[in-house]
């Protein structure tokens, strides 16, 4: 009784999965290319947001082609050691069984070997994991899913695994989809549910098939029945239509009480609050001096904030709260407003989202010379980061040199070239790297120190 | 037996618990069932979270409940080690008292940096078997997506005046002190919805009378009268800036009032004074900037003084 539908319910076969037919097509080709000795790629990685059926695609693979599976994740600790202790054993022994028991190799079944939350290989914590990763499919004899929500974090820790791995992508689910998941559900747990309740669960969930399921569950177990009025206290998953109900109030206020009002009950800091209200600050007010007023008074809201955050002094948020909504509300000259108005997602955090990459890359070179350059990663970024990419892209000799000697991977050498992580100039470069360290094994001592001073003459400049 | 009163009249049981009647209604169907999902409750402070947490543990365990809750704050410990180590060896724990699963009760989750966030999610997926968590924050966008997918979401809102009056009537007859009506309207005032701090500005109100009223409530919590308050304003907004900084003179040194309680109050009477919606947005504009400089150290009478002398420069405008 205690389960959780999300694993009662979880698919046993690829078949019975809903939705993303061409990610599930692209998972039992690979899992059938297993199937006649040691396919192309013995890894496949499952990209896709949370709740669409990845982990639930990968163990049912494994159960349609009768394999057993030995799982990973990032609870663990992901250092190179562990991971090639457990996948190592598990691939190339045949040694373990799906609870980690040992199994003489004689039984020889193959062992899916799930590698979940890949993209999630700590920074120095986890060092050499994602090495360990790319070094452990090149070992294996055994099938290699690697499961990740951010395919970018991902290669660019392990840019091989591009070329090492088949992929299928997972999609968010249509509503249709997640609402027949719901229907079939509660039908076989007995449970009468209103449609309306079902669609807006369905709806609600944004195409999350686990969060669906939960707040399913959540509402109708132990119940015979569930009508409209049990929905209400489930937390809107759905960002957008819920801002959309405040910024219409807030917009159309015409009273700084009533403007705060509006969205009092959000369930949003101020910091995001605030690039909701300027995102669509120009679908509201649309002449020129409202227009002006409106971000005045967003812009005198947001001192507030920096303020709060400075000196962590939150009673400060109150008046960032009152300026971003009545402030901007009150912009509005002319009583009538627009017809229709469409409210749109912050581009803020579609942009952050789309430069994590690049600023992960960043923030590594950065920390890997902080140490050299005696100084912080935030000065390294800032004033460092854009001579020394001039720099090395006219001085390779320097560029191998600090990469040799501050450790620098392919995605760091990759941002600095302003290249691509698995580009032919990346690669020149990391095989000179590997060539001037076998030759400092041949040759240490006095070439290694001569070389560490020049790397010191070379970048004092910048301090 | 003297306690904290807000410890003393926490809800024990779900039905006493204040507000919240859905979320509530819930956690009550899960104690029937002896079954729940990980779960999330975000709202404010003072709205119930750690109350519902408790009184579900209490219900759900009977007299061993202490034994199956374990409750963790995470701004004490956030880092990711916690997670690996201590979160991690109590999830995997089986647990005693003969029930199927213990409750992890992680207060302010959104205070676990994300590296912390992402090592939870696992956890929590795997031990299913053994615990259940409930993770409490103040806003739900500050945990990441993968954990907020894997959990019920409860949406705690800030509870009403009449569920506050309700809840501070009950303590009030239970250890014998009068409220008067504009008593529980002050404390109400203050407390904006959150249940905990209503409760205290009562209790330190009664360890003065035995008889509670607004004055003795904003004595009590130091707190100026919004009437006062109100009053200085006017007679600012009246032109007479003079005559505006005696009585706020008068006032700091009747009371013993910090700048900071002064602005507080002044923040808070705005919002119905007799001026255009526009001038309120100048004024709190004003007022938020004097609590900014007193904050980072600047002459708490001078900047009040500055601000009555807008409140007067705004009033010109009104005529």
């Amino acid at each position: 009784m205690l389960e959780e539908w999300t694993e009662k319910y979880r698919p046993k076969s690829l078949s019975q999965i809903v939705g993303n037919e061409a990610a599930v097509r692209a998972l039992r080709r690979w899992g059938e290319s297993w199937e006649h000795g040691t396919p192309r790629f013995k890894a496949i990685t499952l990209r896709g947001e949370p709740g669409t059926g990845k982990t639930s695609a990968a163990l049912a693979l494994a159960n349609d082609m009768g394999w057993d599976f030995i799982e990973m994740n990032a609870s663990d600790h992901r250092n190179a050691a562990s991971i090639k202790k457990v996948a190592g054993a598990g691939s190339v022994t045949h040694a373990f069984s799906a609870s980690g028991e040992f199994l003489s190799a004689a039984e020889g079944r193959r062992k899916l070997i799930v590698l979940d939350e890949a993209d999630n290989l700590f920074g120095r914590e986890d060092y050499g994991g994602a090495k360990a990763i790319v070094e452990t499919i090149r070992e294996s004899s055994q099938p290699i899913i690697l499961i990740v929500n951010d395919y970018y974090e991902l290669s660019r820790k392990a840019p091989a695994i591009k070329t090492l791995s088949d992929k299928a992508v997972f999609r968010r689910l249509d509503g249709r989809s997640v609402a027949s998941v719901l229907r079939s559900i509660v039908q076989k747990e007995g449970i009468l549910v209103d449609d309306a309740v079902i669609q807006r669960i369905a709806v609600n969930s944004g195409g999350d098939m686990r969060a669906a399921v939960n707040d399913i569950q959540m509402m109708a177990e132990g119940k015979s029945a569930l009508g409209e009025a049990d929905s209400t206290a489930m937390g809107e998953r759905n960002r957008l239509k819920e801002m959309d109900a405040a910024l219409r109030g807030m917009f159309g206020a015409t009273s700084l009480k009533d403007a705060r009002a509006a969205t009092f009950d959000l369930d949003e800091t101020p910091d995001d609050l605030i690039k909701w209200i300027e995102e669509n600050i120009p679908q509201e007010l649309r002449n020129p001096a409202e227009m002006a007023a409106a971000f005045d008074a967003l812009a005198r809201s947001d001192i507030y904030l920096g303020r709060t955050r400075a000196l962590q002094h939150y009673g400060l948020w109150s008046y960032a709260k009152e300026l971003m909504t009545g402030g901007v509300a009150l912009a509005r000259e002319r009583p009538q407003r627009p017809a229709t108005v469409e409210y749109r997602f912050p581009g803020h955090f579609i942009l952050m989202s789309r430069a994590r990459g690049p600023r992960a890359a960043r923030d590594s070179v950065a920390g890997k010379l902080r140490a050299h350059l005696h100084t912080s990663k935030k000065c390294i970024s800032e004033s460092t980061l854009p001579l020394l990419a001039t720099l090395v892209k006219n001085d390779r000799e320097l560029l191998v040199s600090l990469a040799s000697e501050q450790g620098f991977d392919d995605g760091d050498v990759a941002f600095l070239l302003g290249e691509d992580t698995d580009s032919r100039a990346v690669k020149d470069v990391m095989d000179e790297v590997k060539r001037s360290k076998a030759a400092d094994d041949v040759d240490e001592g006095a070439r290694g120190q001569q070389r560490a001073s020049r790397g010191k003459k070379d970048l004092s400049r910048f301090r | 037996m003297q306690d904290v009163w807000v410890e003393k009249y926490r809800p024990k049981k779900l039905s006493d618990v204040i507000g919240q009647k859905n979320i509530v209604e819930r956690l009550s169907a899960y104690v029937k069932t002896r079954s729940m999902p990980h779960m999330l409750f975000a709202g404010p402070a003072g709205s119930g979270k750690t109350t519902c947490a408790i009184a579900l543990a209490r219900e759900m365990y009977g007299d061993g409940w202490r034994d199956s809750l374990i409750e963790l704050n995470a701004s004490d410990e956030r880092g990711i080690d916690v997670v690996r180590g201590k979160i991690k060896d109590f999830a995997r724990a089986a647990s005693i008292g003969g029930s199927d699963f213990k409750i992890i009760f992680l207060d302010e989750a959104d205070s676990l940096t994300s590296d912390a966030q992402a090592a939870l999610r696992r956890t929590m997926e795997r031990y299913t078997q053994t615990c259940r968590f409930i993770l409490s924050c103040n806003y739900s966008s500050k945990i990441i997506e993968p954990i907020q997918s894997r959990c019920a979401v409860f949406r705690f809102r800030p509870l009403g005046e009449p569920d506050v009056r309700t809840y501070l009537k009950r303590i009030a007859a239970a250890e014998h002190v009068e409220v008067a009506e504009d008593g529980l309207a002050a404390i109400c005032r203050l407390a904006a919805g959150d249940l905990r701090k209503a409760t205290n500005i009562l209790q330190v109100a009664a360890s003065l009378a035995k008889k509670i009223d607004e004055d003795s409530i904003f004595e009590s919590t130091e707190n100026i009268r919004p009437a006062e308050i109100e009053e200085i304003l006017k007679t600012a907004l009246g032109g007479s800036f003079t005559a505006a900084r005696s009585r706020l003179d008068d006032l700091i040194a009747r009371h013993g009032l910090s700048g900071e309680d002064i602005v507080a109050g002044i923040h808070r009477a705005v919002f119905d004074l007799p001026v255009s919606e526009d001038a309120k947005v100048r004024l709190v504009d004003r007022v938020g900037e004097a609590e900014f400089r007193m904050v980072s150290g600047a002459s708490e009478r001078i900047q009040l003084e500055a601000l009555l002398a807008h409140f007067a420069h705004e009033g010109k405008r009104l005529k």
